[in-house]
């Protein structure tokens, strides 16, 4: 299936890594190829989550890495609007080959583009996942 | 002179986190990975990195592909 810079993905599965990586929800940051410690990709994401209560909003809020996002839908269960954040200091490294994901949207090319910005300011270190490949 | 006016039309100041930020709302930028690689960085697990991550919980009407997400700048 084919993605963008900037849209949402939702993994169905990743090769033969088990469960680790389904239902988790990534924006798409890159899509050149490129290698990494040796290893190719084609795509690089950062991870969505969402909160689980108002407390731990306060308390991932305070961390510089975390941008925090609201999504035009509503929780199933409580019927509230969706909020999350996006793990900014986190870059996951795929190839989109071995991915099986749903593309379920997109970040407007304003919140894009000042995600970007926020990445290159970042003074917390970069997680490089790249067991992926 | 109009290329500037144009340039500007396609801009937009957000204020994040304090900081004032200048960017395009048109176009989507690179990610600069020259930039990434100058800093700080460690490998860490899928499974380390995901351990405090709670995945979104979408609305079947999103899962089915009948609505897409659309995440903008309020």
């Amino acid at each position: 299936m084919m993605c963008n810079v900037g849209d949402i993905i939702v993994v169905d599965s990743y090769k033969d890594r088990g469960n680790t990586l389904n239902k988790h929800s990534f924006v798409v940051l890159y899509q050149d190829t490129g290698t990494i410690q040796g290893l190719d990709y084609d795509m690089i994401c950062n991870v969505m989550s969402s909160f689980k209560n108002e407390k731990q909003h306060d308390i991932k809020m305070r961390y510089p890495g975390n941008f925090p996002v609201v999504f035009d839908d509503f929780d199933p269960i409580t019927g509230n609007k969706l909020r999350g954040y996006i793990k900014v200091e986190q870059l996951y490294y795929f190839k989109k080959d071995n991915l099986k994901y749903m593309v379920i949207g997109h970040m407007k090319p304003d919140i894009f583009n000042l995600l970007i910005e926020f990445i290159g300011d970042l003074n917390v270190p970069i997680e490089h996942i790249t067991d992926n490949l | 002179m109009d290329k500037d006016k144009d340039s500007i039309k396609k801009q937009k100041t957000i204020v994040h986190r304090k900081k004032v930020y200048i960017v395009n709302k048109e176009n989507y930028k690179k990610l600069d990975l020259n930039k990434i690689a100058n800093k700080k960085s460690i490998i860490v697990s899928t499974k380390e990195a995901l351990e405090d991550v709670t995945p979104v919980n979408w609305s079947d009407i999103v899962l089915s592909g009948k609505k897409k997400i659309i995440i903008e700048k309020n």
